[in-house]
């Protein structure tokens, strides 16, 4: 069953803040616009909520991070990790339902050190299933899965075989017909590939490159569904810089669109909003954030660009029709309107 | 990448080193490039971590040498991969760069990293790769332990930054690069009583950061290995230009050198000059163009741009990582067949001349 968790205080953790340049709050936001939902970890103090209103302190041991997060009909489940005193990192799960909070169990594990990136994956406004990685090492995990049933998981299933090389930066979604798709990097003997694996009726698919095979970096993919489909993101090296690349799934097969973005495209996040989704990142040259919108059916079609304003990450809020709203996240976890930045979207030739 | 975008960018980073490759008669210019650790917030305020330091202890003044400090806080290495253009080519050139980065990419915002040590180790690379383009040595350094006290997601993350500092070594190893080791001078085998004297710890709270940053005695760890490696070998004498000298018939020739009393340079630059100026000048990698380390090893670099029928000088400077030899001697050489005259006379032009009679 799951356990109810106390609120704790900001206070206590704020010990922990690091009072220095080196650290920056770190944002990770499912939806975008009047209602979007959002973590913040800042130092050790995690925080989950909507945009107007106030957010929830979720309780971890020190050292716990959020990986995933999606909202649900009555609330929202988060996904994270968190360090045990024998060192093993194992998955840490949430759930927001009609204003209470709850751990959920974890799915069984099996006898590797480190279990950790969980992607919570949630279809028709329910949880449905998990994923994860695992393994000893960083350098030898592999993903695993499984599925929720509304009172407990079920078997574990293997999604990848280990490779020579890490797996990481796992992403998911549930997609229309109600298919898993994720999306992680894969080493494959020279360098990190982006792959992907679809699981319909129980089964998971082969494994398989989304993009051609090449021999630089295609790092941190992200993830949405969207009508009939989905939407990759993630960075590849062009020969000189990381530029963003995209890829559209058809329910079949991975369509790859031509790169876009400035020089240093890198850590890009997809955020669904009600026209679709925006795709969000940050440019090294010039330095900025730069949002493009992308429609319902995966269509590219407007972008802005907004300065940047320090390492942390901002967060979209709406409304979208006519410009993009970025807005930076306080120390405490509350939203700095003083820190509020827009400008019009244009049209991508 | 299409062979167009492979020769645009070859292209680009070769007109970079001939716009902005070190020359003789400018300062020596060591480049401090890295995250906030070589940004050095967590140091005692006017000493500059350990840019600053080594500065100090290289005795540079204004019209010598200097170090500059182009650290950025919170950057990671495939941040770095762009970032390094902006700084090379508008703030140098440099002779060296020292190039430290990959901390934040280990210490990220979640318990499992989002990027791998190999692509860790290939941005650092692409980064040495673009300073070298540019004629500036890169060295790459590997970085520090994470504080295992400071914050429960470091212990289990040491390895990866020991990982991380085996492949860079080895990696500077196979690219002849000079490779300095922090990760084995600040706290090996993370000693509890090292972090205490050597990192930066909160005044107030007592407390270290989560990461885990040098104090000012950190600091001067650092930068006592940076100064020991680069003072490893000494400042390199001139090199021996060979060929060619007298009569070629090649416009786009090969130079060629004894290594003579340069040894221990890593990088050579090659000047030709003649009546229109300095028509090529390149600097080169020694362990790329000479075939020995010894002084009676040879050395060769090809001229790529075709050089017009004349009359020319060429030169070679040696430079390792502390510092610049002086101007070779010059040996001449000449394109085309003998010429005396360098008014096109000999090839049947005689307008400049006139006629008189006795």
């Amino acid at each position: 069953m799951p356990r109810c968790l106390t609120p704790i205080s900001i206070g206590f953790l704020a010990l922990f803040l690091v009072a220095s340049g080196s650290s920056a709050a770190e944002l990770l936001q499912a939806s975008a616009g009047e209602n979007g939902l959002f973590a913040v970890q800042f130092g050790d103090q995690i925080r989950v909520g909507r945009v107007g209103e106030e957010t929830i302190p979720i309780e971890a041991p020190r050292g716990a991070d959020i990986y995933s997060l999606r909202s649900t009909v009555d609330g929202w489940v988060a996904g994270g990790s968190v360090l045990n005193d024998t060192g093993q990192l194992d998955l840490l799960l949430v759930q927001h339902v009609s204003d209470r909070l709850e751990r959920l169990p974890n799915p069984d594990r099996g006898p590797a050190k480190l279990r950790g990136q969980p992607v919570v994956l949630v279809g028709s406004g329910r949880l449905v299933g998990l994923a994860w990685v695992e393994g000893d090492r960083q350098s030898d995990l592999q993903v695993w899965a499984a599925s929720w049933n509304g009172n407990g998981w079920g078997d574990r299933e293997a999604v990848s075989r280990p490779g020579p090389g890490s797996q990481l930066a796992l992403a998911g979604a549930v997609l229309e017909d109600q298919s898993w798709l994720l999306v992680w990097t894969r080493f494959d003997g020279e360098d990190d590939e982006t792959v992907s694996s679809t699981r319909a009726g129980g089964v998971w698919s082969t494994v398989e490159r989304v993009h051609e095979d090449n021999q630089v970096p295609d790092i941190t993919p992200a993830l949405v569904a969207l009508e009939n489909g989905a939407l990759a993101a993630w960075s590849w090296f062009d020969g000189s810089d990381y530029r963003l690349r995209t890829a559209r799934f058809d329910g079949q097969k991975w369509l790859v669109n031509e790169p876009i973005g400035d020089k240093g495209s890198l850590y890009p996040s997809l955020v669904l909003t009600e026209r679709g989704a925006q795709l969000l990142f940050q440019t090294v040259a010039p330095e900025t954030w730069t949002v493009i919108e992308v429609d319902g059916t995966g269509e590219i079609s407007r972008t802005a660009s907004l300065p940047k304003r320090g390492p942390s990450r901002p967060l979209l809020v709406g409304p979208i029709a006519d410009e993009v709203r970025l807005v930076w996240i306080s120390e405490v976890g509350k939203i700095d309107d003083s820190t509020l930045r827009s400008q019009p979207w244009e049209t991508l030739e | 990448m299409g062979d167009l975008g492979v020769r645009a960018l070859f292209l680009a980073l070769l007109l970079g080193a001939i716009l902005s490759a070190p020359a003789s008669g400018q300062i020596f210019r060591w480049l401090a490039f890295g995250d906030s650790i070589t940004e050095a917030w967590s140091d005692t305020a006017g000493l500059g971590g350990y840019p600053g330091r080594l500065e100090n202890d290289l005795n540079c003044t204004p019209s010598t040498c200097e170090v500059v400090n182009k650290g950025q806080s919170s950057e990671t290495a495939a941040e770095g991969v762009t970032r390094i253009d902006t700084v090379l080519n508008n703030t140098g050139p440099y002779d060296v760069a020292f190039i430290m980065e990959g901390t934040n990419d280990i210490w990220g915002p979640n318990n499992i990293n989002n990027v791998s040590i190999p692509t860790i180790l290939f941005n650092l690379n692409t980064m040495a790769n673009k300073a070298e383009s540019r004629g500036t040595e890169a060295v790459p350094t590997s970085i520090i332990w994470l504080y295992p006290g400071a914050h429960p997601r470091n212990t289990p993350r040491n390895p990866l930054v020991q990982d991380l500092r085996d492949q860079l070594q080895s990696s500077a190893s196979t690219n002849s690069r000079l490779f300095v080791d922090q990760w084995s001078i600040l706290c090996p085998g993370g000693q509890t009583s090292c972090f205490n004297q050597h990192y930066w710890h909160d005044s107030e709270t007592g407390l270290p950061d989560p990461v885990g940053h040098p104090d000012a005695s950190g600091f001067r760890q650092m930068t006592d290995e940076f100064f020991s490696r680069i003072n490893s070998t000494p400042v390199p004498g001139p090199a021996t230009p060979t060929s060619p000298s007298g009569d070629t018939g090649d416009n786009t020739p090969t130079l060629s050198w004894t290594i003579g009393s340069s040894v221990g340079a890593s990088w050579y630059q090659v000047r030709i000059t003649g009546p229109g100026g300095t028509p090529f000048q390149a600097w080169v990698k020694a362990s790329q163009a000479c075939s020995g380390a010894n002084s009676g090893n040879t050395c060769s670099t090809d001229v790529t741009s075709p050089l017009n029928d004349d009359n020319y000088n060429w030169q070679v400077m040696s430079r390792n990582a502390r510092g610049r030899s002086a101007w070779s001697s010059q040996l001449s050489f000449t394109v085309g067949a003998s010429i005396i005259f360098k008014d096109g006379l000999e090839s049947g032009n005689s307008s400049a001349w006139s006629e008189t009679s006795p």
